[in-house]
């Protein structure tokens, strides 16, 4: 019964590899296994390249050091982080809203097996996810201190102990949100807000990483000392790097008996959990919410409601909400002490400023997604939107315009940070503020078409449509290219000025918004009141 | 009210409903009955614009779906046979966002608002979210956003399912007296009872094929409706 759960599970995980939306119909092998090597090529490439560069720097310094147990527990530690950061989001929803909870409930299957199957799938994401930070850091070693056995098999055990320690984490964090959405009214604020502080906390040590790394191979030995004095457990699962038998199994026993607690708890919870239902006070529906409204002010509201529903939702469709507004805070604080370091000598840079800084706000606003999944979301709704009489250009305006809000209002403050702080001419001020103001306008056009032409109706937990469709990942790295082609256009080019450059890449972003919005216009509509 | 002419609706190599005619009056309650499958959902989607057709026409009130859907979906109301309806909006706030949607004044939903819910018991539930409702509450709501604009047409997928017996009753009054007031309603079900005591007309199905249709005297004569329904489905 596992393995038939076990298989639903991976297959909702990998639903994309093995179906094309936009066709209806399976992918045949070559499209499966492209659509694997994607992945791969994605996650393994980008995530794994930068986590092996760190670790040709820091393996050689910590080995001279005679701490290279150090190594591997700053990349366990850097890969726990990593894997917590991609599971502990789609735990909650993985296990307790998933929409065939009571169906599978209602059948002869052991609750265990039920939980089993889904925390399954949290192991598999947090391996992946925590193995593209230490597989790499294993490879580095053999690499950089030649090939051994005994370190190349203890690094593998040490990767199934930091799978079990991501789990175990993940799946409490679930719990904790789970309990937590219970008691509270608004529970997908609550989920947001304890989820932005642990990605806060996420990106204070992600952004003080450079510091505390310089810090620790520098001063490798004193270290080395402190942490085998007082935190003898760290210092031993460093050595499972190493391949030492007998921290392996000790560290083994310490992991495998959280992830047994965890397990233990998880079973002993599940059901009462599953199916609960928030507590909600009874009252009175407020008066103004019977106000009439226009049609479109309706939509836009619905759209809303939607958006602000799901703490998933808004977590991984809406962060460019608050990293567009930190990168402006940021420019007010370290702005003038950026632009002063940069030398003389580099006069190419400074003039780019303008494009850079268009650049980097297009790829911290590409985190607003919020229109690709939002077709998806209706799901078995969507009978309401075709069958009142709305014009389904107005449905698509409605959920664009989320998009367009959610990503202008802080890029409207970035702008103004960045006009406070950086000197440019008139020219670079004007062409600086309508491309990135026309950026929000493109991107959610985009993610509209994109969410139009690859939907997902069928999904049991949001996750998929959220999380793992083709589309969403189209609509983030299509708006992260855009910003990439930007800058990297205007060092390749180099003869245009950045007004004249910017005021190019405006006009056929314009150009672009028109033609989108035409499409949207008419066969996205189209396809819309026939999906 | 409501003619279909020639309808055929084909997935795939599939015909879901082959070559339909029906015509409905203002102040008929019209049933439509037949085995799963048999097309009762597809024809009902199709007259609420969910579905496009290969062949045949729809009007509404003289007004052709494909032609002016909008037109149409202004003059019908549609409830499908699972009510999955908004479940993050609260029940208020689901049936405000019909009432804009129909541009309804504020005055006249706040009174329909208030008079329905109170005849559905569901006043206390309308601040909860959807989410938290049982399929039989939803039903009621999906049921009083139906009558919120006074639609010409209602089209209806086996309401009766879900819905308790003072609910399935006060539903059968509100039916008749829409249909006194000169509207129309076409539903479908699967309670041959309730088709044969509440409506004035009913058609049966078969395979997508319409195999009978008319006054209930006409389809059932002295026997009863579900001695002819079985009778009619054991026809090859």
């Amino acid at each position: 019964m596992y393995k038939i759960l076990f298989k639903k599970q991976l297959f909702e995980l990998f639903r994309s590899w093995f179906f094309d939306a936009k066709k209806n119909k399976a992918r045949s092998k070559s499209g499966t296994l492209l659509m694997a090597l994607l992945f791969v090529a994605l996650i393994g490439g980008v995530v794994g390249g930068s986590i092996a560069f760190v670790a040709v720097s820091v393996c050689e310094p910590l080995a001279s050091a005679g701490v290279q147990w150090m190594y591997f527990d700053l990349f366990a530690m850097i890969a726990v982080a990593l894997g917590m950061f991609g599971s502990v989001l789609n735990t909650f929803s993985e296990l307790y809203l998933a929409k065939d909870n009571d169906l599978l409930l209602s059948m002869p299957i052991p609750v265990s097996t039920v939980v089993a199957s889904r925390v399954s799938v949290t192991f598999i994401m947090g391996t992946v996810y925590s193995a593209v930070a230490f597989l790499p850091a294993v490879i580095v070693y053999q690499l950089v201190m030649g090939f051994d056995i005994a370190a190349l098999v203890g690094g593998l055990f040490m990767q199934l102990e930091i799978s079990f320690i991501v789990w175990a984490s993940a799946c409490l964090l679930g719990l904790v949100v789970a309990k937590i959405s219970l008691k509270v009214k608004n529970s997908s604020f609550a989920g947001v807000a304890a989820s932005i502080i642990f990605i806060g906390l996420y990106y204070y040590v992600y952004f003080k990483a450079e510091v505390i790394i310089r810090d620790l191979v520098a001063n490798a030995a004193v270290y080395g000392a402190k942490i085998k004095g007082s935190a003898y457990f760290l210092y031993s699962w460093g050595l499972n790097g190493l391949g030492k038998p007998l921290p392996i199994l000790l560290c083994l026993a310490v992991c495998l008996a959280f992830a047994a607690a965890i397990w233990f708890m998880l079973k002993g919870t599940f059901m009462s959990i599953a199916t609960s239902t928030p507590k909600s006070k009874k009252a009175k529906a407020p008066r103004k919410s019977q106000k009439a409204r226009s049609v479109s002010r309706s939509l836009l509201g619905k759209e809303f409601s939607l958006f602000s529903s799901s703490s998933l939702y808004m977590l991984n469709c809406g962060f460019g909400v608050l990293f567009v507004p930190a990168a402006g805070i940021m420019l007010l604080i370290k702005g003038n002490f950026i632009l002063s370091a940069i030398p003389a000598e580099l006069a190419a840079l400074a003039e780019a400023i303008p494009v850079i800084l268009v650049g980097g706000a297009c790829l911290l606003a590409s985190m607003n997604d919020s229109a690709a999944p939002s077709v998806s979301l209706e799901g078995k709704s969507l009978w309401l939107i075709q069958s009142l009489p709305l014009d389904m250009w107005q449905v698509i305006k409605a959920k664009v315009k989320v998009q367009f809000l959610i990503t202008e209002i802080p890029m409207i403050f970035y702008c103004l940070c960045v006009v406070i702080v950086v000197p440019m001419s008139v020219a670079e001020t004007v062409m600086f503020l309508l491309c990135t103001l026309t950026f929000p306008l493109l991107s959610s056009l985009f993610s509209m078409m994109i969410g139009i032409k690859m939907p997902i109706l069928t999904w049991t937990n949001e996750v998929v449509p959220i999380k793992q469709s083709s589309s969403v990942m189209i609509a983030i790295f299509g708006s992260w290219g855009y910003g990439l082609l930007l800058v990297g256009g205007y060092f390749l080019l180099k003869t245009v000025s950045a007004a004249w450059y910017l005021a190019a890449f405006t006009a056929v972003g314009a150009v672009a918004c028109a033609l989108m919005c035409r499409w949207l216009k008419t066969k996205g509509a189209q396809i819309l009141s026939t999906l | 009210m409501l003619t279909i002419e020639h309808l055929t609706k084909q997935y795939d190599e599939k015909k879901a409903v082959d070559d339909l005619s029906l015509h409905i009056q203002r102040g008929e309650i019209y049933g439509f009955i037949g085995h799963n499958g048999a097309g009762k959902t597809t024809t009902l989607k199709s007259i609420a614009g969910i579905l496009s057709f290969e062949e045949g026409t729809i009007k509404i009130d003289g007004t052709d779906i494909s032609k002016e859907p909008l037109e149409c979906k202004k003059k019908i109301a549609y409830i499908p046979d699972n009510p999955d309806l908004y479940d993050y909006m609260t029940g208020a706030k689901y049936l405000n966002f019909i009432a804009d949607v129909f541009g309804i004044p504020t005055d006249t939903r706040k009174e329909k608002i208030e008079k329905y819910a109170e005849i559905f018991a569901l006043t206390d539930d309308l601040a909860s979210p959807i989410a938290s409702y049982s399929h039989g509450m939803k039903q009621k709501l999906a049921i009083i956003s139906a009558w919120l604009h006074d639609p010409k047409l209602i089209i209806m997928d086996e309401p009766f399912v879900g819905l308790d017996p003072k609910a399935a009753h006060l539903l059968k009054e509100m039916m008749r007296e829409h249909c006194d007031k000169g509207g129309a309603i076409f539903f479908s079900t699967h309670v041959l009872e309730v088709a044969e005591k509440l409506c004035d007309k009913v058609a049966i199905i078969k395979g997508g094929k319409l195999i009978k249709a008319g006054t209930m005297e006409q389809v059932k004569g002295d026997e009863s409706l579900e001695d002819v329904f079985l009778e009619l489905e054991a026809e090859k």
